[in-house]
């Protein structure tokens, strides 16, 4: 948001929206990675690393993933903005669901490609969330 | 042009390969060795592909590609090595976080590689980007 590019009047870009997405996904990429450190703790032998850290986090996360659906919806809506966010969100917060129960069922065959799937996105959707490309409409992504 | 499409090839396949081992990993924890059986010569197998590519990243590079992708191939062939020596001295505290840290760079570099298009400096003429 340094430079403000000359622009026709009417084209709608998302501005306050983008700037709570960064922030919620920026908060949604430390709690994710901060998951397999906890595991690679655990395993190590340190029982407090599951416990206190990777069950907590697993537990709550999804609660900013919902957010995270919330700021995208109107990233997409009152912004303007591209549709896919919201979308990816969603399927994200399934996603984490679907990771706690297969978690607390100890089976690991899908816990941990599904870790590893959903610190993949979040860290992706974060990194675009910081690019220009970000910045501009949907309308103007189009062309 | 060639080293574009060679690059491509490489990475797409170190990419897929990567993304097997969080899945033997999950095997193996879920109490099948055989798991770990495949873990060991999958890790070992993606080394030389992420060799593969930095060489392959290189040559790109060097006849008008963009240098980055040799750059990232070679943090993540650095990383690779770490990994390996990780998991075989047991340090899984650093061993899950820096594998899904791999996983994560390596299939974002296979996306961006992929979507490079081929440069005109390379051809000698202007090529209109699809």
């Amino acid at each position: 948001m340094t430079a403000t590019i000359e622009q026709p009047a009417k084209v709608r870009r998302p501005r306050a929206s983008l700037q709570l997405l960064r922030i919620t996904l920026v908060l949604h990429a430390v709690l994710v990675i901060a998951q397999p450190i906890a595991a690679g703790y655990f395993l190590a032998g340190n029982v407090d690393a599951m416990t206190e850290i990777h069950a907590t986090i697993g537990g709550s996360v999804w609660l900013i993933a919902f957010l995270q659906t919330v700021v995208a919806a109107c990233y997409t809506t009152a912004g303007r903005g591209r549709i896919w966010p919201t979308v990816a969100s969603a399927v994200v917060l399934v996603a984490e669901f679907v990771q706690l129960i297969f978690g607390y069922a100890q089976n690991f065959a899908v816990h941990i490609p599904l870790g590893t799937a959903i610190v993949t996105a979040v860290v992706w959707m974060t990194v675009w969330s910081f690019r220009s490309t970000a910045r501009t409409s949907r309308r103007e992504a189009k062309r | 042009m060639k080293a574009l499409t060679v690059l491509r090839v490489v990475a797409g396949l170190h990419a897929v390969a990567i993304c097997l081992q969080p899945v033997f990993a999950g095997i193996y924890l879920d109490g099948s060795p055989a798991g770990l059986r495949m873990h060991e010569p999958t890790g070992l197998a993606i080394v030389f592909l992420g060799l593969a590519q930095l060489l392959a990243a290189t040559i790109w590079w060097r006849s008008g590609g963009r240098w980055r992708a040799a750059a990232v191939s070679l943090l993540i062939w650095v990383g690779e090595v770490v990994q390996v020596s990780m998991g075989y001295s047991r340090q899984l505290a650093i061993h899950i976080p820096l594998g899904i840290a791999l996983v994560a760079s390596t299939v974002a570099l296979a996306i961006w590689i992929n979507r490079q298009r081929v440069t005109s400096r390379q051809t000698g003429r202007q090529r209109v980007a699809a």
